[in-house]
């Protein structure tokens, strides 16, 4: 029996299979889980800049080794997050093939009536093998739909707990990657401090002579002439602390961007595990799936890692 | 009124850094890392409010400063290490994902028709092969015959191949 043969009896013994598959399942089209994998690819970034933002700051804080450890560690959120873009990928090509159904059997019919050609096999004549194949194509077209949504379900079913166990882990992993970008951040503003105790120092001595200048009344001319004296040197050494004023500010910027980014992620994550249980209940029962929020988590972490990167 | 009001000269800085440390070490015992974070503040604290700021005063200040880091520095091993904890078990759940995404990527390829047009296509290849050999059978060169024959034994081989995985 040639290929495109044994396709259209294929398809005849399966035309009635398909209208049962469709009574019973209602021959929804699976939903859309493009966004899935888009909102996966957003999330693998915002994992990877999460961590080497966290490392820089570390960097920055004369905490090399550390950083180094901590950028060493972080492949293993890394790499959970390629897994994840994968994974989502591919459940959307369970859903593409489905919709492609049609394509695969004319593909697939090509090949047939080439191999029947090549080896000499007399084919029916050609409209009656295009009528056949667009018959198959059709078939199969639902065929492949039903299949489509059934192994959906299967793949989608067996993996939530994982979805949910690894949002779980991710986000305890960010929570310790906060915690060092806190402490990170203090050791710098210690170190900073040390660099420039001489003018911080200087500057306490001045206030507190200021001070008690004041509680002397009434304010004697070499008093208020002294006074004077501490305004002018108080201005030069507050001039002397502007790069460490300066990199308090940027530190300061850095460190609010970094967090917003974390937090941001953290949300993405769970978006994500969220969306992938609706995706779940819309292949078992066809309810609606709702991309608001996951699409409002994608558009936050794609500004905050420009920000960031932008540092 | 703040803790650091009342004291005056270098004694009482002593004394009071002295207090600080000893407090440190606890926070340094415990596990939770809210207080060891608190307690660096309030060394950071002294540094910023010891007073004058001769040499002795900032041998006080350079131990405080120290110590404020030794306890940041151990909060960032604690959650280093806590992630390197955790990284084992999301490991293991990489390698679900991985499964899973195989388990999809079969799923769609069998809705494809994948495997059925791939056997297709190498049976294809296969006959054509077969096909220029015989006319250079007919009419080539020896080193055109040779050639034509490795190609008909690949093709053969990949048809094997195939029947064998199927």
């Amino acid at each position: 029996m040639t290929p495109l043969a044994h396709l259209a009896r294929h398809a005849q013994r399966s035309c009635f299979a398909v209208l049962a598959l469709c009574a019973a399942a209602g021959c929804a089209t699976p939903p859309d889980a493009g966004r899935l994998a888009d909102a996966s690819a957003q999330l693998r970034s915002a994992i990877a800049a999460s961590g080497s933002t966290v490392a820089f700051e570390l960097d920055a804080a004369g905490e090399s080794e550390r950083a180094r450890q901590l950028r060493d560690a972080w492949a293993a959120p890394d790499r959970s997050a390629v897994a994840l873009s994968q994974y989502s990928d591919a459940v959307a090509g369970i859903i593409r093939s489905g919709r492609e159904g049609g394509d695969t059997v004319r593909r697939l019919a090509d090949a047939g009536v080439q191999l029947a050609s090549g080896v000499g096999i007399a084919l029916p004549a050609a409209g009656a093998v295009a009528a056949g194949v667009d018959l198959a194509a059709y078939v199969y077209q639902q065929i492949a739909l039903a299949r489509s949504a059934a192994s959906l379900e299967q793949s989608l079913a067996r993996m939530q707990p994982a979805v949910d166990r690894i949002a779980d882990v991710i986000g305890h992993q960010l929570d310790d990657a906060q915690a060092i970008l806190f402490n990170a951040n203090k050791v710098a503003e210690v170190r900073m401090r040390d660099q420039f105790s001489d003018e911080t120092g200087y500057l306490l001595a001045l206030r507190k002579e200021r001070q008690a200048l004041y509680r002397v009344t009434p304010l004697t001319t070499a008093n208020a002439e002294r006074l004077l004296q501490i305004d002018k040197v108080e201005r030069t050494v507050t001039s002397r602390l502007e790069p460490m004023d300066a990199e308090r500010k940027a530190s300061s910027i850095r460190v609010r961007n970094a967090l917003l980014l974390i937090a941001a992620t953290r949300q993405a994550v769970i978006d994500w595990a969220g969306a992938h249980r609706q995706l779940l209940a819309a292949v078992r029962d066809g309810s609606a799936v709702d991309p608001h929020a996951l699409l409002q988590s994608v558009v936050d972490v794609r500004e905050l890692i420009r920000k960031v990167r932008a540092q | 009124m703040s803790e650091w009001d009342d004291i005056e000269g270098f004694e009482s800085w002593s004394r009071k850094l002295r207090s600080l440390l000893d407090a440190a070490a606890d926070a340094a015992k415990q596990t939770n890392h809210d207080s060891r974070f608190a307690m660096s503040e309030r060394l950071i604290e002294f540094v910023e409010n010891s007073f004058p700021n001769d040499e002795k005063i900032r041998a006080l200040d350079d131990i405080a400063s120290k110590a404020a880091i030794g306890l940041l520095e151990q909060n960032i091993d604690e959650r280093l290490k806590s992630i390197v904890t955790r990284n084992t078990e999301l490991a293991q759940l990489s390698k679900q994902f991985d499964i899973g995404a195989e388990d999809a990527r079969t799923s769609a390829a069998s809705i494809r028709f994948e495997r059925a047009r791939k056997t297709l296509e190498v049976l294809n290849t296969g006959v054509e092969t077969m096909q220029d050999l015989r006319s250079t059978l007919k009419t080539g060169t020896d080193r055109q015959l040779i050639a034509s024959i490795d190609k008909a034994v690949t093709a053969a081989r990949k048809v094997r191949d195939l029947l064998q995985k199927s």
